[in-house]
């Protein structure tokens, strides 16, 4: 069974979605604490993110596209709507979680519950956050290939 | 590996005895991918009742004799 133009897609922002997680990871590690705890390295780390994670998407969809330009511009039909509802279904739940945590994170460190860890990790809330998205965006992709490969 | 539906196809058998028709065609026809064609055709995806009204009328045959509930 040859994979469609959505299922390539796929595979290709899952690939998009961990080099940035590496990229990402490599970043921080790289720092030392008084970087780590430098708010304008890190929202520079986040900028070149962004930025990275959207050249990255459009030129492997634009290579994608260049390669199937008959399939490119077709809506999805009834079963990749629903493989993608049901991928979304279930990244938006580890997405809240995360911002779950995110949020409870915060709220201890404002309350000095949880005095360690805000001295080991600054801006731990804002990583949770980083790192919820990138898990929710490749769970989404892992969920719906095997929807594709599997049945709905 | 996930269940097969409860519903199977006659699919493969109309389009051979329609000039052999190819699942391209029948997509193009129904405005389906092909991956979805083959995936009806499989029992792996159970399509909506306008793409099943579709496929019928296609092969110009009642819905019964393309869809087959095996419970």
């Amino acid at each position: 069974m040859n994979s469609s133009f959505q299922e390539k897609n796929l595979w290709l922002e899952m690939m998009a979605t961990v080099v940035i997680f590496v990229y990402y990871m490599e970043q921080l590690l790289g720092f030392n604490s008084s970087q780590l705890a430098d708010s304008t390295v890190i929202i520079n780390v986040l900028f070149k993110v962004v930025m990275f994670s959207v050249i990255l998407m459009s030129i492997s969809f634009a290579i994608l596209a260049i390669i199937n330009y008959k399939d490119a511009n077709k809506p999805l039909d009834e079963r990749e709507s629903l493989i993608e509802l049901k991928g979304s279904y279930y990244s938006n739940w580890i997405l809240k979680v995360g911002v779950v945590i995110a949020i409870a994170q915060y709220a201890l460190e404002s309350n000095a519950w949880a005095i360690g860890l805000h001295q080991n990790i600054p801006f731990l809330p804002l990583h949770i956050l980083v790192l919820a998205f990138l898990l929710s965006e490749f769970l989404s992709c892992i969920i719906q290939i095997r929807l594709f490969r599997k049945g709905v | 590996m996930m269940a097969k539906l409860c519903i199977n196809n006659n699919i493969r058998q109309l389009r051979f005895h329609h000039n052999e028709m190819t699942q391209q065609a029948l997509a193009d026809v129904i405005g389906v991918s092909r991956q979805t064609v083959i995936a009806i055709e499989s029992a792996k995806y159970s399509p909506s009742l306008e793409v099943a009204f579709k496929i019928s009328a296609v092969f110009k045959v009642p819905l019964e004799a393309v869809f087959i509930y095996e419970p």
